[in-house]
């Protein structure tokens, strides 16, 4: 590359022409078409500069307002944004307090605080009846939830619910808060507990959450304010329960119905609805009757925006008319950072990646069903490598679990990267030519998935595992054809627990032998995690959790790869930062000082 | 007139179920319904239950002929998604589209017409050379790409638009409106200019323009009256057949700007494989191109009496 900027060696070229032109090499109408395509091309540098946000910056002084700037001090706020170059992110951490933490200080101020939720609308204002994520951030905002996740130990503790017990195997009690009531007056009650549940777990209402629900058996009502929850067998994650399901007001469901409810959110939480524009916003304000006076919401108004594409959220918060958006493109942080107008946060979250081998030929018979050829494949990859190189940030996860599910083992080692060793177990197994085999790809969540496989392709082959890849556009394809066993020798694949925070949301699903999810057979290892799913002590699920990581680990079911980061953009005026569990709050949010 | 009017008004029937027809088989191409409104977890025999509940496991024909017998009489079914009647869903956000495409059609109209003439007057000149470049860069740039173009520029480094958005009703709508009509106009520009170019270039030959000039009349009166005039009717004509690429190109636009129109609901719709919606929408918009056709048709034959027959 020359030194000159775009537009010097642009200009350079022009004055050549002219030169031409003087010394009668060129006439004058040629001269005039060059300064026509010059013209236009000049237009075209600063575009280009704006694109791809280069050197030849003549806009540094984006921030418009001088208060954008002097928040923008490097250091201002600790760990919550990031620093340096865009791949060095370090992690938001408990620098926000915890909603529950009292904080009178943002009380009852003005503003408002806009957010771009999501590339589509939500389907339905009912949050019984629908299985987004973004759905889940809306109703933390306009209803309650029985247990709420405490960011840092990503424990469920107290909020509808005051306090709740396990006085049977299968039943517990639970107390819930008094003198709550909901946006429409009505009071929050035992009767409200019974109902709601009651309601997600009828099979006629056919709510797409029922999954979640199935261990409830039946709500009884003890007191105005106490309920008994009846499990069909003992539950150790019952508490998971409490959270992501939100109460509704059932004496107003009963009387205007669901199809009221769909366009309705009538909740007890921090924020009502104001309006909904379909297609394109969702506009709430402040409760001012809050039960909780810790969570007092500083900003008045809350719009939750309706963006599709992602470079045009980018332009949004680029322009300072959007104060939080959720996802920012791997290869953005850097213009995000330099913007002076906004920074990316990363956060850590709880979903796992990894490359299913199939380890029982599933799919037909596969070289994976030799563990020393699976273990062969985890030695053949650069984990670490790939982290730095192509991730915001990644936990590695030595036998599938992210540290942050319940049970994890730390003194579990991950694979080693050794080339020559995955070689001399290749050999043991008989396969000194090294092993033919077809990788099947759809659409992924995971930052990089591409380049990451590509990478991964390269090191398998280089001790003689080569994968062949086959790469799908629809989803829905991908997910069932590896649910119904087609997948073939290696699939890609990555898991949220269904948001629980326990080794048994990701262990049951992805390797019993009874899951439908599972290219694995393990009888010992079934055994463990039934084990595991039926104990309600905490000491013994962690030894038993402890023993099934070491199984995992050596029998190498699939190629470990790491806990997922994901990278938010968020104004710098705004304080705020995500969770681990991705339900963002915004009533967390505050005008920086 | 008559038999004209209706000659065109069967071509459109046909027009419009055949319309009906592809989108029904692409719909029913790109995926299963079942897939995508059941959780990925469902085993294969509650699929099969749901697909017959559904009536998506009969032939396609004999769904096709349901799905006809209840779009005649304007029921597309209720949305997967929100279970609300799709046609509905789709005439919420119809006013957003055509504000959009009228704009971005006047917008076109006014740059193409006094580029045209311009460029014929000015035949092989400077200034003919100059909308000879803004065509084809026009012609040339992909929508997306010039939409996140002014997003970029307008939206995000000078800051003085809105960049994405519908805006409230009002003084912030048309706000909200300038870039995405900008991006439709330019779009829908190049091919009107060439042809207003080509045509008044053609009449400027003519013998009545130089009987015309020969009287001493104006050169502008010549232009507008003479010239223009005469060369108008194919422009009509195209404007009418690109109401259809416009409508296309909204698609795209609305999805850039997050414009809450037709266009971004079908996307959305195919997204989550809504399909009542995405028919509904795609149908509804083959309606409003066959009308705004016929309706261009019927201007044109009232215009030129040679062209009924």
């Amino acid at each position: 590359m020359s030194s000159l900027s775009p537009r010097e060696l642009h200009d350079r070229i022009y004055d050549n022409w002219e030169r031409f032109y003087q010394e009668g090499r060129i006439d004058r109408r040629t001269l005039m078409k060059a300064a026509m395509v010059w013209a236009a091309g000049a237009t075209a540098v600063p575009l280009l500069a704006a694109c791809g946000d280069d050197d030849d910056d003549d806009d540094d002084d984006t921030g418009g307002d001088s208060s954008g700037s002097a928040t923008n001090t490097p250091g201002d706020d600790e760990s919550t944004t990031t620093e340096g170059s865009g791949d060095d992110a370090t992690e938001a951490e408990d620098s926000e307090p915890e909603p529950t933490a009292a904080d009178g200080g943002g009380a009852a101020e003005g503003g408002t605080l806009t957010v771009i939720l999501s590339e589509s609308d939500l389907p339905t204002m009912d949050p019984h009846m629908h299985n987004l994520r973004t759905g889940i951030i809306t109703f933390y905002h306009t209803h309650d939830n029985l247990g709420l996740r405490n960011k840092d130990t990503n424990l469920i503790e107290p909020w509808l619910a005051e306090s709740w017990e396990n006085i049977e195997p299968t039943v517990w009690e639970m107390k819930l808060r008094e003198g709550v009531t909901f946006h429409n007056g009505d009071p929050f009650t035992a009767e409200t507990v019974k109902w709601n549940w009651e309601r997600i777990i009828n099979p006629e209402q056919a709510s797409p959450q029922i999954g979640n629900h199935v261990a409830i058996a039946g709500v009884e009502v003890i007191d105005e304010y106490t309920v008994h929850v009846t499990t069909t067998e003992p539950y150790p994650i019952f508490t998971e329960r409490l959270q992501n399901f939100q109460m509704i007001p059932e004496m107003l469901a009963q009387a205007e119905g669901d199809a009221y409810l769909a366009e309705n959110p009538v909740g007890t939480g921090p924020y009502m609805l104001e309006e909904w524009k379909k297609g394109q916003e969702i506009v709430l304000t402040r409760n001012p009757n809050y039960w909780n006076s810790d969570v007092q919401a500083p900003y008045e108004t809350l719009v939750l925006r309706i963006v599709p594409g992602l470079p045009t959220q980018l332009a949004e918060l680029l322009a300072g008319n959007v104060d939080i958006i959720r996802v920012v493109p791997f290869d953005q942080m850097e213009t995000v950072e330099n913007s002076g107008i906004a920074m990316p946060v990363t956060q850590a979250i709880l979903r796992v990646g990894f490359v299913r081998l199939d380890a029982m030929g599933r799919s037909g018979p596969s070289p994976f069903e030799d563990a020393r050829v699976r273990n062969a494949a985890n030695h053949a990859v650069d984990i670490e490598g790939y982290i730095a190189a192509l991730q915001p940030g990644g936990d590695r996860a030595p036998a599938l679990l992210n540290p942050k599910h319940f049970g994890f083992d730390p003194s579990v080692e991950p694979h080693e990267y050794d080339p020559d060793l995955a070689k001399q177990l290749l050999e043991e197994a008989g396969y000194p030519d090294g092993i033919d085999v077809t990788w099947l790809r759809g659409p992924s969540s995971m930052p990089n998935q591409d380049q990451v496989d590509q990478a991964m392709q390269r090191d398998l082959e280089a001790v003689g595992i080569r994968a062949e890849f086959e790469t799908l556009s629809d989803g829905n394809v991908f997910t069932t054809r590896h649910n119904e066993g087609n997948g073939g020798d290696m699939m890609n694949y990555n898991w949220g627990s269904y948001s629980v925070f326990d080794a048994d949301g990701i262990y049951w699903d992805m390797l019993h032998s009874d899951s439908i999810f599972t290219y694995y057979n393990n009888t010992e290892l079934d055994a463990l995690l039934d084990q595991g799913r039926g104990s309600l002590d905490a000491d013994e699920r962690m030894q038993i959790y402890a023993d099934a990581q070491r199984i995992v680990r050596e029998e190498a079911p699939m190629i470990f790869m790491w806990g997922f980061h994901s990278v938010w953009g968020v104004s710098n005026d705004v304080e705020w930062s995500p969770r681990p569990d991705e339900i963002d709050m915004y009533f967390t949010a505050r005008p920086k000082a | 007139m008559g038999a004209y009017i209706a000659n065109r008004l069967f071509q459109m029937i046909i027009a419009v179920f055949g319309i009906s027809v592809i989108v029904f088989v692409i719909t029913n191409m790109i995926g299963d319904p079942a897939n995508v409104l059941l959780p990925p977890e469902t085993p294969r025999e509650q699929r099969e239950i749901f697909r017959e509940e559904m009536g998506f496991n009969r032939p396609l024909i004999v769904q096709y002929a349901d799905f006809l017998t209840d779009a005649l009489q304007g029921d597309f079914g209720n949305s997967f998604r929100t279970e609300r009647a799709a046609l509905t869903i789709v005439w919420e956000r119809m006013p957003a589209t055509l504000l959009l495409t009228l704009a971005g059609t006047i917008l076109a109209t006014c740059i193409a017409i006094p580029m045209g003439i311009i460029s014929a007057y000015k035949r092989h000149t400077f200034w003919d050379n100059l909308t000879t470049l803004f065509v084809v860069a026009g012609q040339a740039m992909p929508i997306f790409w010039l939409g996140l173009m002014l997003i970029i520029v307008f939206g995000v480094n000078l800051k003085w638009l809105p960049p994405s958005g519908y805006g409230d009703f009002g003084l912030d709508r048309l706000k909200h409106m300038i870039l995405p009509t900008v991006v439709l106009g330019v779009f829908l520009a190049p091919v009107t200019e060439r042809l207003v170019r080509s045509g008044v270039l053609d009449a400027l030959t003519q013998d009545y323009v130089r009987t015309a000039r020969a009287k001493g009349v104006k050169e502008r009166t010549v232009l507008v009256r003479h010239a223009l005039r005469n060369s108008i009717i194919p422009v009509i004509t195209v404007l009418g057949l690109q109401f259809g690429q416009l409508l296309g190109g909204a698609v795209i636009t609305e999805t850039v700007f997050a414009w809450p129109g037709v266009g971004l609901l079908a996307i959305e719709s195919i997204r989550n494989a809504d399909f009542p919606v995405t028919q509904a929408a795609v149908v509804s918009l083959a309606v409003i191109i066959s009308v705004v056709n016929l309706a261009v048709d019927l201007v044109v034959g009232m215009l030129d009496p040679r062209i009924r027959r």
